[in-house]
């Protein structure tokens, strides 16, 4: 159970600025202290009896102040831990930037050594919390990236790593207790380099070897949770945060189960369009201007047999026509059942010379497509209607069944495609609106 | 089963209504194409029944023919 309730210090430290009493916890390791009241900074060895020294002072108290009790106990990142210090830093280079880091130490001493974990630190920036602890191993040259490049890979995790940022900090205000003076910590050169939920950084000072961290995001409401507060409490979150993970955490299986799919489609594509395509008749007839008193004409195909179920293809063509037209409706008739199809087409050319150049336009060609055409013996009745005045047309029909049929297979790739393509979009909209906060957006375009 | 469909098989259980739509959808394009069944548009201008009932012409030069492509037969 957590206990926010702040416990009685260990000893009390005397501002010597304004005489305030401050609690301390850790006897044995605090050495800086912020006093709450005249934001002044100081230096003490508390419980000697030696008087406070001041080192420094924060003009103004920041809003909206610390989100969390400072002396509350809880249980974070394994750890029960007493929330004992809380600053308010920013960048040098920035200054609208800020942001809150609160010192968490253990409740209770533990046995041996402090454990690697420590510091541990909870860092709230724009309403989005970070779990910060002491990177156990840090990265060094893994695979063809270095820590030196913008991005490389873990070879442990296989979590892949993004430069985020890199500034130096500046300490805005401080309050309650430090084992080191953080005042020293303006003078670290401070990469980060993020891949949610984890945001790794490095703290360099001078030529030394930098000191790795590794933070992890919490929800607001898992750290309204864990002190026991309203998550209304808490800042209001805003945009999206460097390591806040995104929608369509799923999304390498979803590509895995999406590549399966279309191999499958088109596999099952190729093997229908594999059956040969089987000409079922072509014939050529002659149209001309119907007698005096007919209204129409009508001419009879062969008949001819479709084996089973099949898409016909029929395709009209006009060798001889020029600078007319025909226009004929195509009746295919089931001789069994009586059942109909029909389509009608125009066939219309023209050409000649302008200008001593030549031109066309219109098409001897027309095409159609019969879908589901059942088995059965069939015939065509084509009713043609030529140019009045013009000579006698050849028109030519020819139909083939087991026409492969691709409009399916785009129609079926684009159904396969729509759930892959909405969680894409989501997840590039999510981390367009990351990386805007960051001086190495991936996204943005050159301008 | 073996190891190479080991990533298929967690991919599936991770997006299950998903998988079971793609299924749906190949067993459904499959049974399209091999009837000839295209799904999108037919040619076909008529509105016939199955068994050759009375139907109307839906599109084309229907003033001019009406109705006539049902039952000319040889």
């Amino acid at each position: 159970m957590n206990t926010p309730a702040p416990a009685t210090p260990a000893a009390w430290v005397t501002c010597p600025q304004c005489a305030t009493q401050l609690p301390c916890y850790n006897l044995a390791s605090s050495r800086y202290f912020g006093c709450f009241n005249c934001r002044a900074y100081l230096w003490a060895v508390p419980g000697t009896g030696d008087k406070a020294q001041r080192r420094d002072g924060f003009k103004t108290a920041r809003q909206p102040g610390p989100s969390l009790p400072l002396g509350a106990v809880v249980e974070l990142g394994g750890y029960r831990c007493r929330l004992t210090g809380y600053q308010v830093r920013g960048e040098k280079d920035d200054r609208t930037a800020e942001w809150r880091e609160y010192q968490l130490t253990p409740a209770a001493p533990l046995p041996g050594d402090l454990p690697l974990d420590f510091p541990l630190q909870l860092a709230e920036y724009q309403g989005h919390w970070l779990l910060i602890r002491r990177a156990l191993a840090f990265p060094a040259k893994i695979g063809p990236y270095s820590v030196q490049d913008k991005e490389w890979q873990d070879e442990t995790t296989g979590q892949h790593y993004r430069m985020w940022h890199r500034y130096r900090p500046i300490i805005r205000e401080a309050i309650g207790e430090f084992d080191w003076d953080i005042l020293e910590d303006e003078q670290l050169k401070i990469k980060e380099y993020t891949s949610p939920p984890y945001l790794l950084t490095s703290e360099q000072r001078g030529q030394q070897k930098p000191t790795w961290y590794l933070a992890e995001y919490l929800e607001p409401a898992q750290v309204a949770a864990t002190f026991s507060l309203d998550y209304i409490d808490l800042p209001e979150r805003q945009g999206v945060g460097a390591a806040q993970l995104g929608p369509g955490r799923q999304w390498p299986q979803l590509k895995r189960l999406t590549t399966a799919a279309v191999c499958l489609l088109t596999a099952t594509q190729l093997l229908i369009s594999w059956s040969p395509t089987a000409p079922q008749v072509t014939q050529q007839f002659t149209v001309v201007e119907p007698a005096a008193g007919a209204t129409t004409q009508m001419m009879v195909s062969q008949a001819f047999d479709v084996k089973s179920s099949t898409a016909l293809e029929i395709a009209l063509e006009a060798p001889d026509l020029t600078n007319h037209w025909v226009e004929a409706t195509v009746s295919l008739v089931n001789e069994q059942t009586g059942r109909g199809y029909e389509f009608t087409r125009s066939l219309e050319y023209y050409e000649g010379t302008e200008d001593g150049e030549h031109w066309s336009e219109g098409n001897r060609t027309a095409e159609a497509l019969l879908s589901a055409v059942p088995s059965g013996r069939y015939h065509f009745n084509i009713y043609p209607t030529v140019d009045p005045g013009t000579s006698a047309a050849t028109l030519s029909l020819s139909a083939t069944a087991g026409t492969t049929l691709w409009s399916n297979y785009f129609l079926a790739l684009c159904g396969l495609a729509l759930l892959p393509f909405v969680v894409w979009w989501r997840r590039r909209d999510f981390e367009e609106s990351r990386w805007v906060n960051s001086d190495f957006n991936p996204y943005a375009t050159a301008e | 089963m073996p190891d190479f469909l080991r990533p298929y098989w967690l991919a599936a259980r991770t997006w299950p209504l998903y998988t079971g739509l793609v299924l749906l959808l190949l067993l459904g394009f499959g049974w399209l194409g091999l009837r000839g069944t295209r799904l999108l548009g037919d040619d076909n201008e008529t509105a016939e029944t199955a068994n050759g009932g009375a139907g109307n012409s839906l599109t084309g030069r229907g003033g001019s023919h009406g109705g006539h492509g049902t039952f000319y037969h040889k």
